[in-house]
């Protein structure tokens, strides 16, 4: 984006300080906003768009219809195109698309081949419980990775920065669902702390919802714990690289508030930016550490419906997951835009 | 540049790593001491002389079971990266040809898949194409393809578009010279990267896929599928599960290790790497630094002197040097600023005039340090000032501004609210004295329309006010020094005038003592009671700025003022006037 233009009226010039408040800066304020939420559908909407095409068209593509599931070997083709017809699937690909795309928007993702319920329905319980998994492990990895990162660049390159970086980079390399076990391993068979598997709403105490929770929520952080530890050190030691860094110190601002104030502000780009990018991973690894600690959330309902050929039903874990993914950019988004203003450009 | 991955100690242990895994994959299910599938022996039972790794549920040997899954396991990795590259290259190499229709449609589907949640999808891919081994590596190899995407289109647009393809045809170099020095040059290291990177990934996923069952079915060996059976009984058997949590854990740190060789010997910083490594086996030089300071020692300069009485800042044989290479950057710089004078710092780039600024401002980079003289300001040695001692003395008695001045504002901040900052916290003013009286300072450097300054950032502001605006900040707290270091050096030519205008008003108006830095003559010349040549790190020629300007004794000051009377617009105007008589 080029420099924005300043508007010039009949009334610009030389205005005294004290006079009342002009309308330019409220309306210069309100037109850069809607530049930016502009800018922001137009990078996600293409994605959500994509993504819901996309899941469509792998049931299309596999070939899967809900007689063979509910109609078995026994099925004749009469009972079998009567069925393809109560589910309008002998409609050409792209009416079927829309007419389903069209009630994805109002949150209807049909009925599931097996057992005809609302998939809605059958999703929003376990969803909860996974997103409790994901959100925790969001939490800690923000937590430990804000705090390890931070430490690292303090203490640059003395013996904490190394420490730091080898922890990072061992705890990368380890899969969700190879923590997932070696967590059970240790703290419910070895140390019995913790219970090894299952899940408890949060209204029966917190407590008890956080030590069912704690573990697999651990197992699926590691990665971004590691991420984020090392884009913050990066960002913030780049920060403090820059001349408004230099700048501030002239003015005869304290170290510490340069730190708090102009360099955190400015390193913290590169590391919300991988939250960003490791939020599909948090959803994603679902699908295992909820196997692993047996949790009943989406994760194990998507590959349970895969397993079974539920068109419906994996199509809607499918779009949830891309819209999850979608909103957390967007806001992740909003959040650097109004961090570090100049970062809208590049988009 | 496998030889120069061998030449770090972490690139030997990877490619070692790297080797026995491949022989595993390719040999493993022969070196097996009994068939996998078969029950040779008691239930979960632990480590024995029979069996190393035990048995499992079934009485099966785990050993055998490992080495016959390391097949499917490490090749169903392969596969994946070799589809990924196939499914990423080819369309990310066309981006760049087949026109910008393509080119955006690409991309879309690109973001798209980074966005998914990645393992749900191949789980669910999979499973509703098939459910068998094919499936798998497919959909999950579908799913990595953005990274040779990215990396392919990068390099096709590297190479398409660069000068030095060009050259090189122009000059007449065969094709396959020019793939072979320039371009593979440059593709092959950010591919063997994302090669290793999603090799380690694809063992991630096709272990995490065996270990959910999908995509294999029992009793197939996997490493995954062992691990999801050792969890079943990890009560009975609490340590079977580091068998397998090892081997996987080694063969991805492998590939990881490997790309991180890669991208530590690639490229100029790898270059620098390796030259640093031999240049560190050869003896150090020895520190001329610490010799110039001896040979200093032993003819010590006659006397100290305090400068002139009103003088607000003082320097006296100051000596910068480089800490490391002993290398000395300013050598015994002397001058006085006296009360409300301006003087003139004048040389070319490089002869220690930032530098000598920067040292008394007590912002020196890392490693340069004061290795002798004195700074006084306002009759006090900077030598001993604690970190309190200098927040409290810049700003409030010195100050400064810089060329490229949007760099030196924080570019998230309104630049407002920075100099308002200065005021809240080293005047603890209220938020509305102080945006008050930011605003009388924004006129006061004569910035039209303070208001809608205030609440603009550096990119929505053009270099000159930028430059208005970090002089306010300067003077917010009424210092008594501002150095102006190349203040106007970079801006338009009528722009650089009205900002030495606003100095030298601002030096009558605030009584402000100016240092001027300048490669510019005739900044000095306008503004300066006094001037101070250097080159080479070397004070040449001190003293009046008339006097220097006009009867230069220093063979480098004549130099100077000679090219500018050669090239300076004066002399062609005088040229042309001569034509016209």
């Amino acid at each position: 984006m080029a420099t924005a233009e300043i508007p010039v009226g009949p009334n610009v010039g030389r205005s005294s300080p004290g006079t009342a408040r002009s309308a330019r800066p409220a309306r210069y304020r309100v037109r850069r906003g809607l530049i930016a939420l502009g800018r922001l559908l137009a990078a996600f909407v293409p994605v959500f768009v994509l993504g819901s095409f996309f899941t469509f068209l792998l049931g299309a593509l596999s070939g899967l219809n809900p007689a063979t599931i509910q109609l078995g070997e026994a099925a004749t083709p009469q009972a079998v195109h009567a069925l393809e017809k109560q589910w309008g699937l002998q409609r050409p690909f792209f009416v079927q698309y829309f007419d389903w795309f069209g009630k994805v928007l109002t949150g209807n993702f049909g009925n599931s081949w097996v057992n005809g319920n609302s998939v809605s329905s059958l999703l929003a319980g376990r969803a909860v419980i996974s997103l409790s998994a994901a959100g925790l492990a969001l939490l800690i990895g923000v937590v430990v990775g804000f705090a390890l990162g931070g430490l690292a660049t303090r203490y640059q390159s003395t013996w904490v920065d190394r420490v730091v970086t080898v922890f990072t980079s061992t705890i990368s390399v380890m899969p969700p669902f190879i923590v997932g076990v070696a967590l059970i391993d240790i703290f419910a068979v070895n140390l019995h702390w913790l219970p090894a598997a299952g899940y408890v709403p949060f209204g029966n105490g917190a407590g008890l919802w956080l030590s069912h929770i704690i573990l697999p929520a651990l197992a699926l952080s590691f990665d971004t714990v590691a991420d984020v530890a090392r884009q913050l050190r990066v960002g913030l030691v780049t920060a403090q690289r820059q001349n408004y860094v230099t700048g501030a110190v002239v003015r005869g601002l304290s170290g510490r508030r340069i730190f708090f104030v102009h360099v955190l502000r400015n390193g913290v780009g590169p590391a919300l930016a991988v939250l960003g990018l490791k939020f599909p991973n948090l959803l994603g690894g679902a699908v295992v550490t909820e196997a692993i600690f047996q949790l009943s959330g989406y994760g194990v309902f998507a590959s349970q419906s895969a397993i079974k050929g539920d068109v419906p039903a994996v199509q809607a874990v499918l779009v949830v997951s891309v819209v999850l993914v979608v909103l957390f950019n967007m806001i992740v988004n909003v959040v650097l835009t109004r961090l570090i203003p100049a970062s809208s450009r590049g988009v | 540049m496998l030889k120069s991955v061998w030449r770090l100690a972490s690139g030997r242990i990877a490619l070692a790593l790297l080797v026995i895994i491949a022989f595993l994959a390719a040999f493993g299910s022969l070196l097996a001491p009994y068939p996998p599938n078969a029950t040779v022996g008691v239930l979960l039972q632990g480590p024995t002389g029979a069996h190393w790794l035990g048995t499992d549920y079934l009485g099966r040997d785990v050993l055998s079971r490992m080495l016959a899954g390391s097949a499917l396991s490490i090749g169903g990795a392969l596969i994946v990266a070799g589809i990924a590259l196939a499914f990423g290259a080819i369309p990310g190499i066309l981006s760049v040809y087949l026109g910008r229709v393509f080119e955006w449609l690409s991309l879309r589907v690109i973001d798209t898949l980074i966005a998914l949640p990645f393992l749900v999808f191949a789980v669910a891919m999979t499973a509703l194409l098939g459910n068998g081994v094919f499936q798998a590596t497919f959909a999950v190899g579908f799913l990595l393809a953005p990274v040779f995407y990215r990396v392919a289109r990068t390099a096709t647009l590297s190479v398409a578009h660069s000068d030095y393809v060009q050259a090189a045809v122009l000059s007449g170099a065969s094709t396959g010279w020019i793939v072979r020095k320039h371009v593979l040059a440059k593709v092959l290291p950010p591919i063997a990267i994302a090669l290793s990177t999603t090799i380690g990934i694809g063992l991630v996923v096709i272990a995490s896929l065996t270990f959910l069952s999908i995509g294999v079915e029992p009793p197939t060996a996997t490493w995954g599928g062992i691990l999801a059976s050792d969890l079943e009984y990890i009560a009975i058997q609490p340590y079977a599960p580091i068998a397998p949590i090892v081997v996987i854990l080694i063969s991805v740190l492998a590939c990881n290790l490997f790309a991180d060789a890669v991208r530590d010997v690639s490229g100029e910083a790898g270059r620098q790497l390796l030259s640093a490594r031999d240049a560190r086996k050869r003896p150090a030089p020895v520190a001329a630094g610490a010799r110039a300071a001896a040979a200093r020692a032993e003819n010590p300069v006659a006397g100290p002197d305090d400068g002139p009485a009103d003088a607000v800042l003082n320097v006296r044989d100051l000596t910068v040097a480089n800490e490391v290479t002993g290398a000395e950057l300013v050598r015994d710089v002397s001058f006085s600023l006296r009360r409300g004078q301006t003087l003139g710092i004048v040389g070319e780039s490089g002869s220690g005039k930032t530098l000598t600024c920067r040292e008394i401002l007590g912002i020196t980079p890392k490693l340069v340090k004061r290795a002798g003289g004195t700074v006084d300001i306002l009759g006090r040695p900077t030598a001993g000032l604690s970190k309190q001692d200098w927040v409290d003395l810049r700003g409030n008695v010195i100050s400064a501004v810089f060329q490229d001045p949007g760099s030196y504002l924080n570019p998230s901040i309104w630049v407002g609210k920075q100099v308002s900052e200065v005021l809240r916290v080293k005047q603890h003013l209220s938020r509305r004295d102080a945006k008050r009286e930011t605003l009388r300072l924004f006129s006061a450097v004569h910035l039209r329309d303070p208001e809608l300054v205030y609440e603009q950032y550096v990119h929505e502001l053009s270099g000159g006010m930028l430059q208005r605006v970090l002089i306010a900040a300067a003077i917010a707290l009424g210092p008594e020094i501002l150095i102006a270091d190349e203040a106007t050096t970079a801006l338009d030519v009528t722009v650089q005038a009205e900002i030495l205008d606003l100095l030298e008003e601002l030096k009558q108006r605030e009584g402000l003592s100016l240092v001027i830095v300048s490669h510019d003559l005739a900044v000095v010349a306008q503004l300066c009671d006094e001037v101070l040549v250097m080159k080479s790190g070397k004070a040449v020629e001190h003293g009046p700025a008339l006097e220097v300007l006009s009867t230069p004794r220093d063979e480098y000051t004549k130099l100077l003022i000679s090219e500018h009377q050669r090239y300076g617009l004066d002399r062609f105007i005088q040229a042309k006037e001569l034509d016209i008589v």
